[in-house]
């Protein structure tokens, strides 16, 4: 028993000093990437907030990537889990929009079909005017498609196809000096909410601008500018942007205007949607 | 032979707390099977054992979790050197004595555990009151089931010689 007890308290102050050296002492690089790697492999949960991110700023740069795939990865696998959900409540309001059109007389839904597509020429010259995109009637391209871009998880127009040649097409941008698109803009004033038709045109330079807005129209900058309904090319309620600058009311005139800045410039454009298809149905329409 | 039986119990002890804290959690209450299981090594096999068994146990938890590392490894430690002074007064083999050593045990864990984060982190570690008045109750419950469970496993063969002697 004293053998016993003489080994305990030989091993309660060998124990007790590495536990307090460990407590003590901070962590050194290779230590705690194996730290956290094994924390990853046992509750990679840790790691998905805020907190798991600054620990992942710690890690080698190649054991970094590898679990900020992984963390992706399952964000990602998460995503793609939702869809059938989206897919049918998609679904399900698309049957009821179609039973209030028909019931109102409204005639059938526009629908078309997306097309991606690369920018693969511009010239500094008419950077503000057009582009060139990867595809043309090749995808069954028609002038005056609507294109589109990606601004974070959603869509937003930034122009017409003008011209389509065999593999190619010309895109014609908002913000040529020839583009014009009917609209509205959603006011977020405090004392009125309401949305107001205008036309958006573009200048050639960075900005928009909208015009023939009722003078009464609450705007201030921020608000938010969507393709109208009564649009020609495009389908309604997509994103062109926002309010930039209220210009006074000119006393000569009997509309208001205000400067639109794009969603996205054209210098942030790489890759394109075209929708095709909406001409056709408009024309049987 | 010991050494294998040994290497078994350590590594299915790890294995045990990681599917009890991940999987059979019970709004944030579960059994520490460490806790437990290095009181039944401190039991049947002797404090020495027991110490060993909890330091490395606490240390292995303490890398794979985001505890301060070595919180758990000194806390098991001492934990074990305590039923050490404790066996030589009462007699821990019986189901219901270790329940009782396993209620007692769990305070004194989680006040451990607690004053080391106060100490090396700046804060006590408390996990609120329904889990400090719930887990050694819980503790109890388990450790009496799993020492009436146990009556030929490794702790029961091995009175005969501590892996360390």
């Amino acid at each position: 028993m004293h053998r016993e007890l003489r080994l305990a308290n030989r091993l309660a102050i060998f124990f007790v000093g590495i536990s307090v050296l460990l407590l003590s002492l901070p962590l050194s690089g290779p230590v705690a990437s194996f730290k956290f790697a094994l924390q990853y492999l046992i509750e990679p949960e840790l790691y998905q907030g805020s907190i798991g991110l600054e620990r992942l700023s710690e890690l080698p740069s190649s054991l970094k990537k590898l679990l900020q795939a992984d963390i992706q990865n399952r964000s990602l696998t998460d995503q793609i889990k939702m869809e059938p959900v989206l897919e049918s409540e998609i679904e399900s309001l698309k049957t009821e929009n179609d039973r209030l059109r028909s019931e109102m007389d409204l005639g059938k839904r526009i629908s078309f079909s997306f097309a991606w597509a690369r920018v693969v020429k511009r010239s500094p010259a008419d950077w503000y005017q057009d582009f060139i995109i990867s595809i043309g009637k090749n995808k069954g391209i028609d002038p005056n498609d609507p294109v589109f871009a990606v601004n974070g998880r959603s869509l937003a127009a930034i122009g017409r196809v003008v011209e389509v040649r065999s593999n190619t097409a010309v895109v014609q941008l908002l913000t040529s000096d020839i583009s014009a698109v009917d609209s509205f803009i959603v006011s977020q004033s405090s004392h009125t909410h309401g949305a107001f038709n205008g036309l958006v045109q573009g200048l050639a330079a960075p900005d928009l601008q909208i015009s023939y807005l009722p003078v009464q129209a609450p705007l201030k900058e921020g608000d938010k500018v969507y393709t109208s309904p009564n649009s020609a090319s495009f389908p309604p309620s997509i994103f062109i942007g926002t309010v930039a600058k209220v210009y006074p009311v000119d006393p000569f005139l009997i509309f208001k205007s205000a400067d639109i800045r794009p969603a996205l410039s054209p210098s942030e454009i790489n890759e394109v949607l075209v929708g095709r298809g909406i001409r056709k149905t408009e024309i049987s329409r | 032979m010991k050494l294998i039986k040994g290497a078994a119990i350590f590594f299915f002890g790890l294995v045990g707390e990681w599917i009890f804290s991940r999987y059979l959690s019970f709004h944030g209450l579960n059994p520490q099977i460490l806790l437990i299981l290095t009181i039944g090594v401190a039991a049947f096999n002797g404090t020495p054992e027991a110490m060993v068994f909890g330091f490395f146990w606490g240390l292995c938890w303490d890398a794979l979790s985001l505890n301060l590392f070595g919180a758990r490894a000194l806390a098991l430690t001492l934990v074990a050197y305590g039923l050490g002074l404790v066996r030589r007064q009462v007699d821990m083999v019986t189901p219901g004595a270790q329940a009782i050593v396993a209620v007692i045990a769990t305070v004194l864990y989680r006040m451990l555990l607690g004053f080391i984060y106060l100490i090396f982190s700046g804060q006590f570690l408390w996990l609120g009151w329904t889990i400090f008045l719930l887990e050694p109750v819980y503790n109890g419950i388990f450790c009496f089931i799993l020492a009436i469970l146990r009556p030929n496993s490794y702790f029961s063969s091995s009175r005969r010689g501590s892996i360390l002697s």
